[in-house]
């Protein structure tokens, strides 16, 4: 009587031992990337918004201060995006017959607000407040990332619980200066130096 | 059959052997050959009886109401069922215990018994297995399904994630998580690795290629060698071994459900090991509705013998008065505790409006059985243990009833009192876990063997090294 299994099977035996552990690991690797990658976060993606307004040509180029624009920030648990007042104030003298900025006089114009679209975008169940981080000394830099440098505004961090909690648990190594929250450039302190901390 | 004659008189017993004067297990008269013709018959026959495809057509047919029930469950939420909020568990809750006290008395059998070297389990705990696992199946269901958002139920998982959140270890409902997920790998791989040397077998004997290759497969290149045995040996015993304190603590965890709460009636030390008993009796009672049929239509009546059903009876027995002691229990303890709420409940249990419940159980679990399977002859009784044994079935269901339903809808404050009445969702999905077990119970029958073939093998009477050559030259003649 023939064998039922000829000798190929044994290596086939082997490998699907092997193919055990290499599904294992596979799986294990595409469950993290499914929770971690930055194509699940959305890091880095650079959504097309009505007008490609650039934070680098109106901070790092023009010298604007943060607060210019997001008016509330220290004030109240939404930065706040500025209103088409805000663009009008220069622009309705400068670069006024831009292609570029016909979104903005076209609000300008009829009142409907420009649809900027929401960047970082924590869902509805966080209670995120921007006012208590800012005047306890968490640069913005530190959370958003060199927005002084981004053409096109992008998430910098994973927004994720982990990346919250890691800062609250341990937040000396983010503190700096209230004077330099708005510092995009600013080095923040190392482990080795003591850290200053804001006392209002 | 020579299972009929009059068992007490040892002069004409057939189930005694003369030479040793053993009380033998199965009936005389098979050898190797015919005891693996016939389980291995099962399987590999090309002539599948037409009973089979009309229970596995109703069985299926049913578990669509598993299917119906979750879908429309899943999609209008758990307010299809009719939990409130006083009785926030339902349906769900009692019948995830209910099944999973039915799944316990496999493992009893596979492995208790095992360890207690009783013979008798041979006949029985392959089914009995497949049994625990088609139960836990239908069991684990529900604390998926009863939960509002059960595309999160994986969060009750321990695993690495970006929230930084873990489940919280005090909650005896994330100990059902790993007590319940334990229990169910275990079993089956308890359940497999006692399958192997039949599948040996299976593949010895198959014809078809496609059957050669399926068993083959499964059997993972078992030949039967010595040390292939002595390892199969030690790793059953040690399955066994780890198996016997799973089955006390699954249950008992589940218990823990109940019992660290601090509600009146729940909030009982007795659970733990009255929830055991009681899952084994509820697992025993479920072991003869299966083995009934099955040894009738399948005429297994020389394998499963009537010692086998008097025995499973006296185990009904036995858990059944540790049942009974635990129902004396609780009603004892409301008295002598005098907390004031441990009287009403019981009170409520027994003449409140779902008093009914509570003596249904009475009459079902502890009145009918504990007076009758005193007598032998009812306990051979074959058409009385099947009929008895969905009484304690039933009997057990409402065990579970009155112990979540009648401590939850009226508790402490009077103003949160309401009341339960089970939707037709609740009896769609109910009924449909009957239906997939069925279902999956049809499968194992037709496609494994469902009595251990190596072991009924073992205790054939051409096993025992006795004085004299006689018996292996017995041996060799009937080796296949």
């Amino acid at each position: 009587m023939a064998q039922v299994f000829d000798r190929s099977s044994n290596a086939l035996a082997r490998f699907s031992l092997v193919l055990t552990g290499v599904i294992v690991i596979a799986l294990g690797v595409t469950l993290d990337q499914l929770q971690r990658s930055p194509w699940v976060t959305r890091q880095g993606q650079r959504p097309d918004q009505p007008i490609p307004f650039s934070h680098k040509h109106h901070v790092e180029g023009l010298g604007l201060q943060c607060q210019y624009c997001h008016t509330q920030v220290e004030k109240a648990a939404y930065a706040g995006i500025p209103p088409t007042k805000t663009c009008i104030n220069c622009h309705a003298q400068i670069w006024t017959n831009a292609e570029l900025l016909e979104p903005v006089r076209q609000s300008w114009a009829t009142g409907a607000s420009i649809q900027w679209i929401r960047v970082h975008d924590l869902p509805d169940y966080v209670y995120f407040n921007h006012e208590i981080h800012v005047n306890k000394g968490i640069g913005c830099a530190s959370c958003h990332g060199r927005v002084d440098e981004m053409p096109l505004m992008y998430q910098q961090n994973t927004l994720q619980m982990e990346w919250c909690l890691n800062c609250h648990r341990n937040p000396a190594v983010n503190l700096r200066p209230t004077s330099e929250i708005y510092n995009m450039a600013w080095a923040g302190p190392s482990n080795d130096k003591p850290v200053w901390c804001t006392t209002t | 059959m020579a299972t009929k004659g009059p068992m007490q008189d040892p002069i004409v017993d057939p189930m005694i052997d003369p030479r040793t004067g053993e009380y033998a297990v199965i009936a005389p008269g098979h050898n190797f050959k015919s005891v693996t013709q016939k389980i291995a018959g099962i399987v590999l026959t090309s002539n599948t009886p037409l009973g089979w495809f009309f229970g596995l057509m109703v069985g299926g047919g049913v578990a669509l109401g598993v299917v119906i029930g979750c879908t429309w469950l899943f999609l209008k939420g758990v307010g299809i069922w009719g939990v409130t909020i006083p009785g926030a568990w339902g349906f769900a809750i009692i019948n995830f215990v209910w099944w999973i006290g039915i799944g316990h008395a496999g493992t009893l059998i596979s492995a208790i018994l095992l360890l207690f070297k009783q013979t008798w389990r041979n006949s029985i705990n392959r089914f009995a297995e497949a049994m625990t696992i088609f139960a836990v199946v239908c069991a684990g269901t529900f604390p998926l399904i009863h939960v509002g958002r059960p595309w999160l139920a994986y969060w009750l998982f321990p695993y690495p994630n970006t929230m930084n959140v873990w489940p919280q270890f005090r909650s005896p409902l994330a100990w059902d998580v790993f007590a319940v997920s334990t229990y169910a790998s275990i079993s089956i791989i308890f359940w497999y690795i006692g399958m192997i040397p039949d599948f040996g077998t299976l593949r010895d004997r198959a014809t078809m290629p496609a059957a050669k290759y399926f068993y083959g497969m499964l059997s993972l290149g078992w030949r039967g060698s010595t040390r292939h045995w002595i390892r199969y040996e030690s790793a059953s015993l040690l399955l066994a071994g780890l198996s016997t304190p799973l089955v006390l603590s699954v249950h008992t965890v589940i218990s823990f459900d109940f019992a660290v709460a601090a509600l009146a009636g729940w909030h009982t030390t007795i659970f733990p090991p009255y929830f055991v008993a009681g899952a084994v009796y509820s697992g025993f009672a479920m072991v003869l509705t299966l083995a009934i049929p099955i040894r009738k239509f399948y005429h297994m009546e020389d394998l499963v013998t009537l010692r086998h059903l008097d025995n499973m009876a006296k185990v009904m027995l036995a858990t059944g008065s540790i049942v009974a002691y635990g129902y004396g229990m609780e009603v004892f303890m409301a008295w002598y505790s005098a907390s004031h709420w441990e009287f009403f409940m019981m009170w409520n249990r027994m003449f409140g409006p779902m008093g009914w419940a509570y003596w249904i159980l009475i009459l079902t679990n502890i009145a009918i059985p504990l007076t009758s399977l005193w007598s032998r002859k009812l306990r051979v009784n074959v058409t009385y243990l099947f009929i008895l044994s969905l009484i304690v079935n039933t009997g057990m269901w409402f065990e579970r009833f009155v112990i979540v339903v009648t401590s939850l809808y009226r508790d402490y404050l009077p103003s949160s009192w309401g009341t339960y009445r089970a939707t037709k969702w609740d009896y769609m999905i109910y009924v449909g876990t009957m239906g997939l077990f069925t279902f999956l119970f049809f499968l194992f029958v037709r496609f494994l063997p469902m009595i251990p073939m190596s072991e009924i093998r073992m205790m054939l009477p051409q096993t025992k090294v006795t004085r004299g050559g006689a018996d292996a030259e017995t041996v060799s003649k009937e080796t296949v």
